[in-house]
């Protein structure tokens, strides 16, 4: 008993030690899982997402500020041996999405990732592989290939411009992206992302193609 | 009398707390044992269930010359495929960590493009096949009792999954690839394209 009132201070501070160390090696949570997935979702107002986001690489720094909405989510035909009928892996299904975006023209957006998403959370990227989508998965998938807007120049810290010769991009434009999700599957939300953890994600009013269970695919 | 009964009773506290230290600092395994892969055991025709996909091992072949899209190998001891397919489960993944390990000890870890080790495995969509291959040039003499580990990540901060396959590789074979003078090989397609 002499010896538990004698240590009373420092028993008392066991357990602040304790959380200490516990906050401490919290950081590691934030590293190696907090940054590493989609955590933290964006604002959804009247059918429209608003991505905020940064690029930061500690020598060049710029905001990433848009807005989207989904117009329509369809799947796509597949005629196989047709000429111009898209060649889609065996066991999937094409689908098509349209997006219609609102930003300033000043504000970089290239570089951005889209996927599908099915109801038991699988992601579907639409990012040209599990069909011959030619230059498709290059393309940019969030502003018009013509006239992207403002890009960095690759190593460079010189504040993003448009290319020469480039128009500058609108301040509405539309996009359209392909994923190849598994034949039978619905896809049920688009998500769009530049940087983990941000994301924004829509939900998607889609069905499969007439007669499908057994769905047309590649 | 009791302050040395105290002095005594602190001094093997803290005695008993170093023991116990040490206890576990010999008891734990060493990082590179901590943090290995788990490994999941397959034949040819199994099915691994890993947390990335299902990795199918189909067949295994060899040839002293191996042709490819990308460029050939002429193989010093002799050249192996191994044919695997791989279905993504819940996001597009790759495999791209390969090592081979030999009935004799060998060891051989798998480069990229470029290298006479080399794992081609691209992530298709989830639920699609992706038809992969593990391409090397080894020694005949390490192939009996040889086997394939094969995972998602080079640098695994997760300690995942991987399928260790049993080769199955047979002296008999060893001689027939060592007779084959070329093979060609198609290293990585997506079922259907």
């Amino acid at each position: 008993m002499r010896w538990l009132r004698r240590e009373r201070r420092a028993l008392l501070l066991l357990p602040v030690a304790l959380i200490a160390v516990a906050v401490g090696a919290g950081s590691r949570l934030d590293e190696y899982w907090w940054d590493r997935g989609f955590h933290e979702k964006a604002a959804v107002e009247d059918g429209w997402a608003e991505i905020r986001d940064e690029y930061d690489d500690d020598h060049l720094t710029y905001p990433i500020r848009a807005e989207f909405t989904v117009d329509s989510i369809e799947p796509v035909p597949v005629v196989p041996g047709a000429l111009d009928s898209p060649t889609v892996a065996t066991g999937g299904q094409l689908w098509k999405a349209t997006l219609s975006w609102k930003a300033d023209p000043d504000v970089v957006l290239i570089g951005c990732n889209i996927a599908l998403m099915d109801g038991d959370g699988v992601r579907y990227d639409a990012d040209g592989h599990g069909w011959d989508g030619s230059d498709y998965q290059f393309n940019e998938k969030c502003v018009p290939d013509a006239t992207a807007g403002p890009r960095p120049s690759l190593g460079s810290t010189a504040k993003p411009r448009v290319l020469d010769g480039d128009e500058p991009r609108p301040e509405s434009w539309q996009t359209t992206v392909y994923a190849v999700v598994k034949a039978g599957v619905v896809p049920t939300a688009l998500r769009v992302w530049y940087f983990l953890p941000r994301y924004a994600e829509l939900p998607l009013d889609a069905e499969l193609p007439a007669g499908s269970g057994d769905a047309v695919t590649g | 009398m009791r302050p040395v009964v105290s002095r005594f009773g602190t001094g093997a506290l803290v005695v008993a707390a170093l023991a116990v230290g040490q206890l576990l600092n010999e008891r734990l395994p060493e990082p590179k044992d901590g943090s290995r892969l788990f490994e999941q055991h397959v034949k040819m025709g199994e099915t691994a269930t890993l947390r990335t996909g299902d990795l199918t091992p189909r067949s295994v072949e060899g040839a002293m010359r191996l042709t490819r899209d990308s460029d050939d190998i002429d193989a010093q001891g002799v050249g192996v495929v191994v044919h695997f397919d791989f279905v993504s489960r819940s996001e597009a993944q790759s495999m791209s960590y390969a090592l081979f390990r030999g009935g004799d000890g060998t060891t051989a870890r798998f480069g990229s493009f470029g290298q006479r080790s080399v794992l081609s495995c691209r992530g298709a969509p989830p639920g699609i096949v992706a038809h992969c291959t593990a391409v090397f040039d080894i020694d005949p003499d390490s192939l009996a009792g040889s086997s394939l580990v094969i995972a998602p990540n080079t640098l695994d901060e997760r300690f995942d999954q991987a399928a260790t396959i049993d080769l199955g590789i047979s002296a008999a074979e060893v001689k027939r690839w060592r007779s084959t003078d070329e093979l060609d090989v198609v290293e990585f397609e997506i079922e259907g394209l």
